[in-house]
């Protein structure tokens, strides 16, 4: 396991914390409000760098 | 079944370190001088209203009877969190689980991208510094990082407000977002987010320059060792040695560093939030001290502490995935 994968483990981590943050946020958000659109924006890079970690992880892909 | 043993026993560290806080909290806050129904009464003498009048107000809208012994008061309110009732903020009337859930957003979206891209900085950077030790860019860098997780980062908050705002006019002098944008998915309403969030990352990417300091500390460390030197004499590429063997293991200790910096952003983003007058979970937990709001003290504090308890047991229970010499048991990662 080289430089990448430990990055990417990282990253997997953090996301997971910010996840479990948003899921409290998004029980009592309305859609089309100010917080609801902010909880989407940050949602949606730790989506993407959870799915794209958990891929790499998966296929063991490393870069370098 | 030591494996298992230990991630129950982490976890229910977790839990007990979390209702200790709540509980330590819950005295603190009750300790405080002045009360919630000392500081509405001032507000409202202040407005201009009969004190006889206001004390009368302030009795009809608060129900939570802050005159409890504590002690009727703490299993009433731990009895009514574990049903996920956080209370009634005494300062709006509102659920205490709704206002958190509104402002706690903001707060993560500041956070997650200060938190990428001090990650990313810090390890390049100190990699960079490692690399070329003892060199121009070397002892520049080192000096700036120094300087700056010196300065405490409210100081930076206003300096960067003063000159980036006041002088400059680059960015907003504060608020959330630009009054005059409708909130939605509208572009204007994003780039105004983007914009009014732009300040308090800055705050806190400039005030981490110690995590670069720590990369490059961890990388010299790792440079010095005797497997660095078997694979040169294996005849591996530069890349390869700076990749899989040096970055990798001076990456290690930064792991546990990320996710123990999550909670000093949370607290930061007290005071931060203030300087920005950026309405995140910070501000509203700043005014709920201010206004002695109970309910919405206790609910930002156990937010706050859920979310750094959270953070290290992934840390613990994530380490041996990064680095296997720690096999997973009863190690932990700090």
């Amino acid at each position: 396991m080289g430089l990448f994968q430990s990055m990417v483990r990282i990253v997997v981590g953090i996301d997971v914390l910010l996840l479990l943050l948003l899921a409290f946020s998004f029980a009592f958000l309305e859609p089309g409000t100010g917080s609801y659109v902010v909880a989407v924006l940050t949602l949606v890079p730790v989506c993407i760098t959870l799915l794209g970690g958990i891929a790499t992880l998966k296929f063991d892909w490393d870069p370098f | 079944m030591v494996f298992n043993n230990w991630r129950i026993r982490r976890v229910g560290q977790a839990v007990f370190t979390v209702w200790a806080v709540l509980t330590l909290s819950f005295v603190l806050v009750r300790l405080m001088p002045g009360n919630p129904m000392g500081a509405m009464l001032v507000q409202l003498e202040q407005s201009g209203m009969n004190p006889v009048r206001a004390r009368k107000l302030i009795e009809l809208r608060l129900s939570m009877r802050p005159d409890q012994p504590i002690p009727v008061a703490y299993v009433q309110y731990l009895a009514s969190t574990l049903q996920g009732d956080l209370g009634q903020s005494i300062a709006s009337g509102e659920p205490v689980a709704q206002e958190i859930a509104q402002a706690l957003p903001w707060t993560l979206f500041v956070m997650s991208w200060s938190l990428c891209i001090t990650f990313v900085l810090g390890v390049v950077v100190g990699a960079l510094m490692a690399y070329w030790e003892g060199g121009r860019l070397d002892v520049g860098l080192t000096s700036w990082a120094i300087m700056m997780g010196s300065i405490p980062y409210y100081v930076l908050a206003f300096l960067l407000l003063i000159f980036l705002s006041y002088r400059f006019g680059w960015f907003p002098t504060g608020g959330k977002y630009v009054a005059e944008t409708d909130p939605g998915f509208n572009l204007p309403f994003i780039l105004g987010v983007i914009h009014h969030a732009a300040m308090p990352v800055l705050s806190m990417i400039v005030a981490s320059g110690v995590t670069s300091l720590g990369m490059r500390g961890n990388a010299i460390r790792v440079l010095g060792s005797d497997y660095l030197r078997v694979a040169r004499l294996r005849g591996l590429s530069d890349l390869t040695i700076s990749t899989q063997y040096v970055a990798r293991n001076a990456i290690l200790p930064m792991y546990t560093t990320l996710l123990i910096s999550i909670g000093e952003m949370f607290g930061g983003s007290v005071v931060l939030e203030q300087v920005f007058q950026y309405k995140g979970l910070g501000y509203y937990l700043y005014r709920a001290v201010e206004l002695r709001d109970y309910p919405r003290m206790m609910g930002g504090f156990m937010v706050i502490t859920i979310a750094v308890v959270i953070a290290l047991l992934i840390a613990d229970m994530t380490y041996s995935m990064i680095d296997p010499r720690t096999g997973g048991t009863s190690n932990e990662a700090y």
